[in-house]
């Protein structure tokens, strides 16, 4: 049986690839994230040399040897709302701290269980290293952007001066929201600007900054078993908009694009050697020409993004790679 | 740049007289001459200068003209290279075997309508018309709602017939409650009005014209065009109205569409996945706007909701629907 594993809500496609499979005649195990928080049981007790280890969820007994693939796209963690109940602010998050390692250990054992299964994105490699990604795929070839991470005011002064004032500034781990008097913000990309450069400290905590490429357009690619399926993505000539991706474009225009030979040979390698069999990545097409290569995402999204849009059918592509695989473990 | 480009979901249609271009993304279409067609389609991938060479020096600024008209009304754009924009495949398929129904009930039906909708739950149904002739009760009308509480349905369009106790604070809570409902029309009202929320939660309108049965469905009007990925690429392959669809009419009867004739059985002894299975049930699934008399030759053929039930000869299953008035040999509605 496949088995996805996935969060409760915002997860679009996970319902899509479940309908497709059970469309295309097979049976699946939907596992939330959040179940290991809820709804989740595991016997550990002497298990004969022929006693499987098994599991229950929501009421139903599985053992590992009822799996043969696992597509992983996310597993939130569940935090009762009796949290909140704990009035002293440092009580509550150590406890919340306590509830997410212990719901850790479970996720881990469980996955453990299943380490001889296939996966489709495999778990630990869900968070990226930005840093490794990007040199990773400097080192397949693929154009980077410049990139520099830095304590010091006269190195960031030199790279601002040398990218002509056109720096970005970013997160190398993942963006953060926050709230301030209830209007939501986001750790976006944003440009540097003279002032900010200037009033900054002699040295500072390492912050990571980016020559920021001069773009035509960019490009979202899904990528599965070496195939890549791309949309290309026309903005506004608004330049604040560029780096706002996360809260919402006014307006933008995408068209189905079919990336060069030699980028998409950059692109399986990549994924490649960064061991993930699907992927979203996103590029920047130059006015030159060239294509800059940007990151990578394993759990991506794709379905509003280049599924629909370009009519590619990915959520049906997934289901049929999963049934495939599927059946090539049990043959096994 | 010199090379123009229409965006891959931006599709032009030829008709008799004049072509439309889609935005089959933003949902919208404009008119365009069947020569700018067929500049757009002999030329893919040609440069201006080759598509001016081609033409009178008196017709370029007429060119220039249609160009900026699809670019300022964000059809297509300038590029260099034209070949790395592909074309959109047109293919179409869904995950469930049953995408829409009709359930049409008066006060004469003797069917469970919850059991309906379960089994159309069962086949991942997503879109869902409940057409009521005559007045029903508030608790049927919720008790038949309840069965959609956990449901796959995406969309419900419920038809009332009028009565004072479905006011405005009714139909407010209605659709609160059930949140799958898109939208509520009350038939035969004494008055027309529109009654919604700011943010479009809840959508209602009364309509004066009264839904006797069946027989007022089918109308084809600019008001029902669709230009949307699903509706063009499906009406590429099927019939956009009947394809996956299943219904039951007010007597119980299991059809493709309570509008036709042929009856798969009743609900009351039949399940509707036996019908759907029954030699015969899907024949009209694959009748094509391409293959209908009229239809083939307009403009509108891939955002237009087609109907079978209802057509101008109703011995010739390929004749143009009765309702329509369009002529797109003169581009006239009469
Ligand atoms: S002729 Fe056919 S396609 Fe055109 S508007 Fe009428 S019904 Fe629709």
């Amino acid at each position: 049986m496949i088995a996805v594993i996935s969060n409760e809500s915002g997860e679009p496609s996970t319902s899509d690839v479940i309908n497709w499979i059970s469309y295309l005649g097979h049976d699946s195990l939907l596992l939330y994230g959040e179940d290991f928080g809820r709804h989740f049981n595991v016997n550990i007790a002497f298990l004969g040399k022929n006693e499987l280890a098994s599991f229950e969820l929501h009421g139903k007994v599985y053992t590992p040897d009822d799996i043969s693939i696992i597509w992983y796209r996310r597993d939130r963690t569940y935090f009762p709302e009796s949290l909140n109940d704990i009035s002293n602010d440092t009580n509550r998050e150590k406890v919340k701290r306590l509830v997410f390692n212990e719901v850790n250990v479970l996720r881990s054992h469980f996955y453990a269980l299943l380490k001889d299964k296939k996966w489709l994105s495999d778990p630990k490699k869900s968070l990226v290293n930005k840093l490794d990604v990007l040199k990773e795929a400097a080192s397949v070839g693929l154009k980077i952007p410049e990139t520099l991470v830095t304590t010091s005011k006269s190195s960031l002064i030199d790279f601002f001066q040398r990218h002509n004032k056109n720096v970005i500034i970013k997160p190398m781990s993942e963006t953060l929201f926050y709230a301030i008097n209830d209007r939501q913000y986001s750790l976006a990309t944003h440009l540097l600007t003279d002032l900010e450069v200037e009033s900054m400290p002699e040295t500072f905590f390492p912050c990571l900054v980016q020559e920021c490429v001069v773009n035509s357009f960019e490009i979202r690619v899904f990528y599965l078993e070496g195939k890549c399926y791309s949309i290309a993505v026309f903005h506004n000539q608004n330049i604040d908009q560029q780096f706002d991706n996360r809260i919402g474009y006014l307006d933008h225009h995408k068209s189905c694009y079919q990336l060069p030979k030699h980028i998409e040979t950059s692109i399986d390698m990549l994924l490649k050697n960064l061991q993930m069999e699907t992927g979203s990545l996103d590029f920047i097409r130059t006015p030159e020409g060239e294509f800059v290569f940007l990151e990578v995402n394993p759990v991506g999204q794709f379905s509003g993004m280049v599924s629909y849009p370009g009519n590619y059918y990915l959520e049906k592509k997934i289901a049929q790679y999963l049934i495939r695989k599927s059946n090539e473990e049990k043959s096994i | 740049m010199t090379c123009f480009k229409l965006y891959s979901a931006c599709i032009p249609v030829r008709g008799a007289s004049r072509s439309i271009i889609c935005n089959l993304v933003k949902g919208n279409f404009n008119y365009i001459p069947n020569t700018l067609y067929d500049i757009l389609a002999d030329y893919k991938n040609c440069n201006i200068e080759k598509i001016e060479n081609d033409f009178d020096e008196r017709s370029h600024k007429e060119l220039h003209k249609h160009f900026n008209f699809l670019v300022e009304n964000g059809f297509g754009f300038w590029c260099d290279k034209p070949e790395e924009f592909i074309d959109m495949e047109l293919d179409w398929d869904r995950s469930s075997p049953i995408t829409n129904a009709i359930i049409d009930i008066d006060n004469l039906s003797k069917y469970d309508v919850s059991e309906v909708i379960r089994q159309l739950d069962n086949f991942r149904c997503e879109a869902l018309q409940i057409r009521c002739f005559s007045v029903i009760s508030i608790e049927e009308i919720n008790r038949i709602l309840s069965v959609t509480t956990e449901s796959n349905f995406i969309s419900i369009e419920l038809y009332l017939k009028y009565n004072p106790i479905y006011n405005e604070s009714f139909l407010k809570d209605l659709c609160e409650k059930h949140k799958r409902i898109r939208f509520a029309i009350i038939h035969s009202s004494p008055e027309e009005k529109v009654i919604s929320s700011d943010d479009d939660y809840y959508y209602a309108w009364f309509d004066k014209t009264e839904l006797k049965d069946e027989s007022h469905c089918g109308n084809i009007s600019r008001k029902y065009f669709s230009p949307n990925i699903l509706l063009f690429t499906e009406s590429q392959h099927f019939n956009n109205c009947l394809n996956r669809k299943i219904s039951v009419d007010k007597e119980g009867n299991i059809k493709n569409c309570p509008s036709m004739l042929m009856s798969y059985g009743k609900i009351q002894n039949t399940s509707l996945k036996e019908a759907l299975e029954k030699k015969g049930f899907t024949d009209n699934w694959i009748i094509k706007k391409d293959e209908i008399e009229v239809c083939k030759d307009c403009e509108f053929r891939y955002i237009c909701i087609d109907c079978r039930a209802y057509t101008s000869d109703a011995k010739n299953k390929y004749s143009k629907p009765a309702k329509c008035t369009y002529d797109p040999y003169r581009t006239t509605w009469s």
